[in-house]
């Protein structure tokens, strides 16, 4: 089921109205219940998958508690099977297309399969976090649960399921262990949450993208053009991943669950650290925990410490898809960290600069930096992407550079609204005097006109080409 | 229950109260105007053509209009507006085509897999912008067909809409924002030039022959994986039989051309329900007395594509040639 959609919206409103009358343990109940219906809506088999990952998680983590001597083979069960899964449904297709390639350079013609294998939405998200779990209870930071009703839903939870954040047991499993009591106020920003991503990804996300796959889809575009359209997609995958974030905390908030903040506006980065810190979040940060740390993180070596950064950030790329753009732009930013590393260790001036023209012109670099990215994350096709990147900007026509600018005004003007709410966020974060407002009357009546706003915008500006958040494909 | 608990509950209400109706402020009435369509009728009066071609970007893609004078001695005329669909063909037919007076030997409509019979298809959006441009204040037969479209769960698509009038809101606003992103950017070309000069860049002979539908995910019509539902031809759920009748009350010769689909052409194993979908269609057209003509998938080799189903503008005028001499014998045998 898809967010944007009125089954969604009826499927919400149908929960939320059952959700509060019931105590605890019926809620979990309804809650998994709802999850697997969700989840299942499209293709009921899908449920058969994460029962798989659930029962086999469940069950490690269960061996690893009752059977210490024995904990590392069950672990490795667990990321065995977790893993394979993964592989069989996403990396199947690639690897097989990639041996016929390789076949066919010393001659050898052989077919590969005519069927192909449908990737089951969210499978990398929920994988990744029962197998975070595994882990947690093996490094005994986190008990293992008797009750599977309990973990069966912090597999499945609905509002995270297809697209994150990545969520931890110790966050998310204690929440839905903990009684939750109704609260009017949580309800209200829940909803505010839900129609600030509903806006996001209709009006801001969904009409950008008419530009960057206009711009991307010609089979010359100029320089201006290109980098136009690479804008356009710079602000559509930020507006519209996010969007399904603000949804996703918002639904859970109008159940009286907190999930993890997974952005933290990321374009206001000045370096690929930073950066990295505002962008998916909870992914970077399972990485950190789970790949980049047991690596020996920065407590080894600089090559090693440079080693380990390339691998995760190549493993984080294959994460995100079965193609090679994935994997290199995994590479690409794994060098940008890597380089900001060395220069910051020899040139501090340069990372640090005192002046504001410096931080500024730092940002700039970052942001162009970052637009080169995702031109590599969108582009699958390698001569296209080589075109695109190889494109000159001399000799270019007025008229290409009048549309271009175009592409970049129109996203610009339609990415305002992120750059106001990147501001006010910042201005009201740790601004108590401004939390303590939130629930007077003047408030309350103002950010209900917003909402009321935010509604009128949906109607009337929402893309006619709505399309399905990008990474649910991840 | 505290005073504290209430007051945020009458919050909670107020909150989605307002939430719900400061959009009911916005709800504006559209304005008729006619003037659109008179131009249209008053172009293909002075064309008075022989042949009229109907379709969509199916049709200007694979046609170019003086070739086809040129080879068949006829002249021709084409209404061709890009991703139209059925609805679109029937309000050409009524509020163009017959209040234009004219009478062609013959009218083709091209298609594409389900679309004949798919009324909903692309009724809104700028599409639907567009058909209210060709619609006469009250159109019986639009309204009848759109209203029997599937319901979403307790109709809730239709109560949205009948709160809030979304569809019948001008979308002002939206082309607000383009004018300024091309006001702001704006060099040494006049606006109007630049939105044509935009329109000639992105025509579909510019575009990547890598894209293909199926990526684009523009495919709600099941128009390449050919899953259409079930061949329905009432007159309150279609309108092709509403497009035959205005046929026949003009007196001219109705004929409607199948250009083949992604898989059709590339010999890919049909689905059985689409195979029977055609079958029915085909019958129907028989029983209606319209010719079905369909085009030859393999005589038109693959480098002839462009993106998705389009024919490149390098061979259109191979293509005009190749429609002629496959429909001509048919056409003379209907005159």
């Amino acid at each position: 089921m898809i967010f944007h959609s009125i089954d969604y919206l009826l499927f919400f409103t149908g929960v939320i109205c059952v959700y509060w009358t019931l105590n605890l343990r019926l809620q979990n109940i309804l809650l998994l219940l709802a999850s697997y219906f969700f989840y299942g809506y499209v293709h009921a088999w899908y449920c058969l998958l994460i029962a798989t990952t659930t029962v086999v998680d469940y069950c490690c983590a269960r061996a690893i508690t009752s059977r210490p001597d024995r904990k590392r083979f069950f672990l490795t069960i667990s990321l065995a099977t977790n893993f394979s899964i993964l592989c069989a449904f996403k990396y199947f297709g690639f690897f097989v297309d990639n041996i016929i390639a390789a076949m066919e350079l010393f001659g050898l013609d052989i077919s590969g399969p005519l069927w192909k294998v449908l990737l089951p939405v969210g499978i990398s998200f929920y994988t990744f976090q029962s197998a975070s779990y595994v882990i947690d209870v093996y490094r005994g930071k986190v008990q293992a649960r008797r009750e599977i009703l309990d973990y069966a839903l912090f597999v499945a939870f609905f509002p995270q399921l297809v697209a994150g954040p990545i969520e931890r047991a110790g966050r998310l499993l204690k929440a839905l262990e903990t009684p939750r009591r109704f609260n009017p106020d949580r309800l209200r920003s829940g909803i505010f949450l839900m129609l600030w991503g509903f806006f996001k990804k209709l009006v801001i996300a969904d009409n950008v993208a008419t530009i960057s796959n206009k711009a991307l889809s010609l089979e010359d575009p100029s320089f201006p053009i290109v980098w136009g359209g690479v804008f356009a997609f710079c602000i559509q995958i930020y507006a519209d991943f996010s969007a399904y974030t603000d949804i996703a905390r918002g639904t859970a908030r109008t159940l009286g669950i907190d999930i993890c903040r997974n952005f933290n506006h990321p374009y206001i980065a000045r370096n690929p650290v930073d950066f990295w810190k505002r962008w998916h979040i909870s992914l970077s940060t399972w990485f950190r925990d789970y790949v980049y740390i047991p690596l020996g993180g920065n407590r080894c070596s600089e090559p090693r410490i440079m080693m380990n950064i390339m691998l995760t950030f190549l493993l984080s790329g294959l994460w995100h898809g079965a193609n090679w753009n994935f994997i290199i732009w995994g590479a690409y930013h794994g060098i940008l960290l890597v380089i900001w590393r060395l220069v910051s260790k020899n040139r501090p001036r340069i990372t640090n600069p005192p002046s504001l023209a410096g931080r500024l012109g730092q940002w700039i670099v970052m942001f162009l930096l970052v637009n080169l990215g995702w031109l590599i994350f969108r582009e699958q096709n390698p001569s296209y992407l080589w075109r695109y990147i190889t494109n000159s900007p001399f000799g270019v026509s007025s008229e290409e550079w009048q549309i271009g600018a175009y592409f970049f005004a129109y996203s610009a003007i339609l990415a305002l609204p992120l750059a106001i709410h990147c501001w006010t966020d910042q201005w009201c974060t740790g601004n108590e005097h401004w939390k303590s407002r939130q629930q007077k009357w003047k408030w309350v009546i103002a950010q209900s006109s917003l909402a009321g706003i935010l509604l009128i915008a949906i109607l009337l500006l929402k893309s006619e080409n709505s399309t399905e958040f990008i990474y649910f494909q991840f | 229950m505290g005073y504290a608990v209430v007051c945020r509950l009458i919050q909670l209400a107020l909150f989605l109260v307002i939430t719900v109706t400061v959009p009911l402020l916005l709800r504006l009435e559209e304005v008729y105007t006619a003037q659109y369509k008179d131009g249209m009728a008053n172009d293909l009066r002075r064309e008075n053509p022989e042949i009229l071609l109907i379709g969509n970007s199916m049709l200007y893609t694979r046609i170019d209009v003086d070739e086809l004078e040129k080879i068949s001695g006829k002249r021709v005329s084409m209404l061709a507006k890009g991703g139209s669909a059925s609805a679109c063909w029937y309000l050409l037919m009524k509020n163009i085509v017959a209040p234009s007076g004219i009478q062609p030997e013959q009218v083709i409509i091209f298609f594409r897999s389900s679309i004949l019979t798919s009324p909903a298809y692309r009724t809104g959006g700028h599409y639907g912008d567009y058909l209210k441009k060709l619609q006469e204040k009250e159109e019986p037969v639009i309204n009848q067909i759109l209203a029997s479209r599937p319901k979403s769960p307790f109709g809730l698509s239709s109560i949205i809409q009948a709160i809030y009038k979304i569809d019948s809101q001008p979308r002002t606003i939206q082309s607000g924002i383009h004018d300024l992103a091309l006001d702001i950017t704006k060099i040494d070309l006049t606006k109007k030039t630049r939105k044509e000069g935009m329109n000639t860049r992105f025509n579909v002979d510019n575009l990547r022959h890598d894209l293909t539908l199926e990526k684009s995910g523009s495919d709600p019509l099941g128009i390449t994986s050919n899953k259409p539902k079930k061949f329905t031809p009432a007159q309150d759920s279609s309108f092709l039989p509403h497009i035959i009748d205005l046929a026949d009350t003009l007196n001219t010769n109705l004929s409607f051309y199948q250009v083949k689909n992604t898989l059709e052409r590339t010999n890919h194993p049909l689905q059985e329900n689409y195979i029977n979908y055609l079958r029915d269609l085909k019958n129907y057209m028989q029983s209606r007395n319209v010719l079905d003509l369909e085009e030859s998938g393999k005589d038109i080799p693959n480098d002839w594509f462009a993106e998705g189903d389009h024919i490149s503008k390098d061979h259109r005028i191979e293509y005009t040639r190749l429609f002629w001499n496959n429909i001509k014998d048919s056409l003379l045998a209907t005159k």
